[in-house]
């Protein structure tokens, strides 16, 4: 990556930002319906009916955790991985669904109002993706603490 | 230690940071979520009707007396073979648009719409419900029957061709 070091610091600290906050808000909008999360997850069909509760009081406060930290700033480099990890695997649960093409919800961001999973979720999916790809690869390159 | 290596180890806290705060949350907050979840069909139909205002069998034969019910029966014509019973419609949630004048007059004349469950899963009733909400009608509640005594005789082929 070139540049200057303040050009890529700003870069990388808009990316946590953006990164850190859309899975602070999507974590704390799963936190308030748990049960509605769960009925998102388990009309993905795609996890055993056994781990969609845990799946449902776990994975939003991973979210919250880890948004927190990339936004604070504390362990970005696991942070961005994390978050980068779980973008994949939401991408390709989506993608299993648009292919299936069944008529549910994406439940990213809150169990109802959403509308149909659609190519348009996948699309932010790769973009948040990338976003956490860019902050795991050059997260060393934001410029140190004072 | 090398970045990704430490990165790894940094994620992993995380993930168990999330899982411990996750537990003791969900321990404390009242009417947090049971670990192991109920999928069953029974649980299912509970949930796809939260919300909605039911109707016990009690009332529903007491308003049949007194001639103040208009079933609702989801199926609508098509698959339900049969020509509404006097006191019902056939309405499938497809149909509730260019319907819902319709049902506003029968509201407003003070009679009672009952959505009939087709079934003890009461899917298309669950989803006739959510349409005539998502159109704007709420003056209506459900009649969700129970399996041990069936569905209301006069209405269900099911139950006509056992009687």
């Amino acid at each position: 990556m070139t540049g200057s070091p303040r050009f890529w610091t700003s870069v990388l600290l808009v990316m946590r930002f953006i990164l850190g906050g859309v899975f602070l808000y999507a974590g704390v909008t799963k936190i308030i319906d748990p049960a509605g999360f769960a009925q998102s997850i388990h009309n993905y069909q795609i996890l055993p009916v056994v781990l969609v509760h845990p799946a449902a009081i776990i994975l939003p406060w991973v979210e919250v955790v880890a948004g927190t930290a990339l936004v604070m700033r504390w362990w970005t480099g696991g942070a961005s991985l994390l978050l980068s990890a779980l973008m994949f695997v939401f991408f390709i649960a989506l993608a299993i669904t648009v292919a299936r093409g069944l008529d549910i919800s994406c439940g990213c961001f809150s169990s109802t109002g959403e509308g149909k999973v659609s190519w348009l979720n996948l699309v932010r999916d790769f973009f948040f993706f990338s976003v956490g790809a860019v902050l795991f690869l050059y997260h060393d390159r934001e410029g140190r603490r004072s | 230690m090398p970045s990704f290596t430490r990165s790894v180890s940094h994620a992993i806290l995380l993930v168990l940071a999330g899982v411990v705060v996750a537990a003791v949350t969900n321990f404390l907050r009242p009417g947090g979520l049971p670990w192991k979840g109920d999928w069953s069909a029974q649980a299912q139909r509970e949930l796809s009707l939260r919300g909605f205002d039911s109707i016990t069998r009690g009332e529903y034969e007491a308003m049949e007396r007194e001639g103040r019910l208009v079933l609702l029966d989801p199926r609508g014509l098509r698959l339900s073979g049969a020509t509404p019973s006097p006191g019902s419609l056939n309405l499938s949630p497809g149909d509730v648009p260019p319907r819902i004048g319709e049902l506003r007059v029968l509201s407003d004349a003070g009679m009672v719409l009952v959505v009939l469950c087709e079934s003890e899963r009461c899917a298309l009733g669950a989803e006739l419900a959510a349409t005539l909400r998502k159109n704007g009608f709420s003056a209506f509640r459900v009649f969700r029957w129970e399996k041990r005594r069936g569905p209301p005789g006069e209405i269900l082929p099911e139950k006509r061709e056992g009687t």
